[in-house]
């Protein structure tokens, strides 16, 4: 692997991460039952389209 | 370009995430309260749930569509929602217009719905909804949680501003750390910036004195005048040429070959450039259209907030119009959209001007247009009509002709030049140059255009979004100066701004006057080169090859372009004199103080 494409790899693995840990945490809210969890589902929900956003932006600016 | 280091990508994620969580503290506050207070019976019932099923599709649908906006929005300016997504809440009608017309809305909607509708199946498998519904908790169990998220917003809002997205010098990397949904809310708190809060200042009497001798007012002072209301004194005759001056919207000077910017888009205006007087180191004020009119019109630095275009009391400014009507000119404003868009019927017409708008176009002069306003074609044979009638009544007039094509969607009529309509920018400019060229080839058949000055000038480029929180080639623009019979055409490279445009075109009409004016004759000997630029929130002098700039937190930062062309800047920080801060903020202190004193206001005496 090149220095470049190691580079990107990281970077890959940066966001991935990042998206892994915003998910899991989704699921996790997925157990509380109580009337709460709406107000995590729309947290949750937001700050995953808001990263998606993020990353798009992020690869339309390179 | 973004710079991407891991530790700025990291940067970004994380200190996004947390802009990201303050922007929903203040959405779920709603949400909050409805879940606190709704009783047990009503939670679990049916028609509850089939409710709230209906309710988080649309919540899903409004997510998604959001993160299509910011998309978009990022494609035209490159930022965050700002200022500018403000201002477009606000006029809907031209904004949902332009949205239809520039975007397939039918296809768009639907992906947004399918989109929406995946996420809430994956819901509706995880069978998460009717969990939450199950949930039989007494309200003093409930409190506790609620009282938590009632209370984060708070906190945030005392605690937390866009300050901590500021990563990198890096613009980019700086407006990816923040969250949409919370830049537009801050942008509606910040919308007005009053300067002595928010900016350096120094003594009064001394910003007073220092204006004065900049815009050479100290010698000409009018008795008692506690601004810098002056005399402009000139020797010989005065003349009473018409002015034609057309205001072309987002023209940077990257498009003409002439500045060395794109070939082959402005082939007109090129060409035009060796026969006037040709500005090549212009800059306009600001990034939007009223802050260009703000500039040329009454001649000030662009203060802080937004322009005076649009704030109330914006009456009776001390404005070019009022100087050109007193000399028994007919003024005209003509804009081939609605004026009341962004305020400006209500600016110019109590400045000094007549107006001409899109709602008096007949059906015969409007064969074409957008939801901005009638093509550039259309809007400059009104003008020429205009003309012809003040001509018929023996009156000199003065045009201010605003332009729309260039312009989201970029449409404009079929068969004029050799780009298709709709097919973006570039197409878009060379349409404009098209329709400047035959407006000018027209003009030269009238009896009028051999007394006629013509100016064309952009009211600011068409992206403001660089490396920067403000990048100096993001506001260079083309001026040029035209009148074949009365006026030599020469390259005029000095460093210069849109407030100067009235200045010196009162001197090319030889015209003696009472000033108010900050711009300056930049053909005169000894104008002072020197450019004059801002957003909303950072004040600039462009001087000496240096860039200093004045932000709110009472900061100053001066950069030196290193490396520059008409595309691009890149700057190293420098340090910043005493001599070059006391010009910086006396140009800004003294104009925010004008305008509060209202010192800046025409006299019908004058």
């Amino acid at each position: 692997m090149n220095k470049t494409s190691y580079q990107i790899h990281l970077r890959v693995i940066i966001i991935s991460y990042y998206f892994r840990i915003l998910i899991q945490g989704f699921i996790m809210h997925t157990y509380l039952q109580n009337r709460f969890g709406f107000i995590t589902l729309v947290v949750s929900l937001f700050l995953i389209v808001s990263a998606i956003t993020r990353t798009i932006l992020l690869v339309q600016s390179l | 370009m973004l710079e991407l280091s891991f530790w700025q990508l990291f940067e970004i994620y994380v200190i996004g995430a947390f802009y990201d969580l303050v922007a929903v503290s203040y959405m779920i506050l709603p949400f909050v309260l409805y879940i606190l207070l709704v009783p047990n019976k009503l939670w679990s019932s049916k028609g509850h749930r089939y409710v709230t099923y209906g309710f988080v599709y649309v919540l899903l649908y409004l997510l998604v569509f959001y993160g299509f906006s910011e998309w978009f929005f990022w494609d035209e300016f490159g930022v965050r929602f700002n200022f500018i997504a403000v201002d477009y809440l606000v006029y809907t009608t031209e904004v949902i217009g332009n949205i239809r017309e520039s975007y397939p809305m039918g296809i768009l909607l639907s992906v947004v719905g399918l989109l929406a509708g995946i996420i809430f199946y994956i819901l509706l498998k995880l069978n998460y909804i009717n969990k939450i519904l199950e949930d039989k908790s007494t309200l003093k169990q409930r409190l506790k949680p609620a009282l938590f998220y009632f209370l984060l917003p708070v906190l945030f809002f005392n605690f937390v501003t866009q300050d901590y997205a500021k990563i990198s010098k890096n613009k980019y990397n700086n407006e990816l750390a923040k969250d949409g949904l919370y830049s537009l809310f801050s942008a509606f708190r910040n919308n007005t910036l009053d300067y002595d809060s928010f900016y350096i200042t120094h003594d009064e009497e001394k910003v007073i004195g220092n204006i004065r001798k900049i815009v050479k007012a100290e010698e000409t002072l009018i008795k008692d005048d506690k601004g810098i209301f002056h005399k402009i004194i000139k020797e010989g005759q005065e003349k009473d040429y018409n002015v034609m001056m057309v205001v072309v919207e987002s023209l940077s000077g990257e498009f003409l070959e002439s500045l060395n910017g794109f070939k082959g888009l402005t082939p007109k205006l090129d060409a035009l450039a060796k026969e006037s007087l040709f500005f090549d180191k212009f800059y306009a004020t600001g990034t939007r259209t009223i802050r260009g009119m703000e500039a040329i019109t009454l001649s000030v630095p662009p203060t802080a907030g937004r322009s005076i275009v649009k704030r109330p009391d914006n009456h009776n400014m001390f404005s070019s119009g009022f100087i050109f009507k007193n000399r028994g000119y007919e003024t005209k404003f003509i804009y081939g959209g609605h004026g009341y868009f962004d305020n400006m019927n209500e600016f110019f017409s109590n400045n000094g001007f007549d107006i001409v708008d899109r709602s008096d176009f007949s059906d015969e002069e409007d064969t074409f247009h957008t939801i901005w306003g009638v093509c550039d074609e259309n809007l400059m044979d009104k003008a020429l009509s205009e003309a012809d009638k003040s001509y018929k009544a023996h009156k000199p007039f003065m045009s201010f002709i605003m332009t729309t094509s260039n312009h989201r969607p970029y449409d404009f009529p079929d068969g004029r030049i050799d780009m298709p309509s709709h097919s973006g920018r570039d197409a878009a400019v060379k349409y404009t140059d098209f329709a400047i060229g035959k407006f000018l080839e027209d003009a030269k058949k009238k009896p009028w255009f051999k007394n006629t000055i013509f100016v064309i000038v952009a009211d600011h480029c068409a992206s403001s979004s660089g490396k920067t929180d403000l990048s100096i080639d993001k506001y260079q623009i083309p001026l040029f100066i035209y009148a074949p019979d009365l006026i030599r055409p020469k390259r005029i490279s000095k460093l210069s701004s849109q407030v100067d445009i009235m200045p010196t075109l009162f001197s090319l009409l030889n015209w003696s006057y009472d000033s108010k004016f900050y711009g300056q004759d930049i053909l005169a000997d000894d104008f002072d080169e020197r450019a004059l630029v801002g957003t909303y929130q950072m004040l600039g002098l462009f001087k000496d090859n240096r860039l200093t700039l004045l932000s709110p937190g009472k900061k100053i930062h001066a950069y030196e372009p290193i490396k520059s062309n008409i595309f691009d800047t890149t700057y190293k920080d420098t340090s910043v004199s005493k001599e070059v801060e006391d010009e910086v903020v006396s140009y800004y202190q003294s104009a925010s103080l004008f305008h509060k004193k209202r010192l800046d206001r025409y006299d019908a005496k004058h």
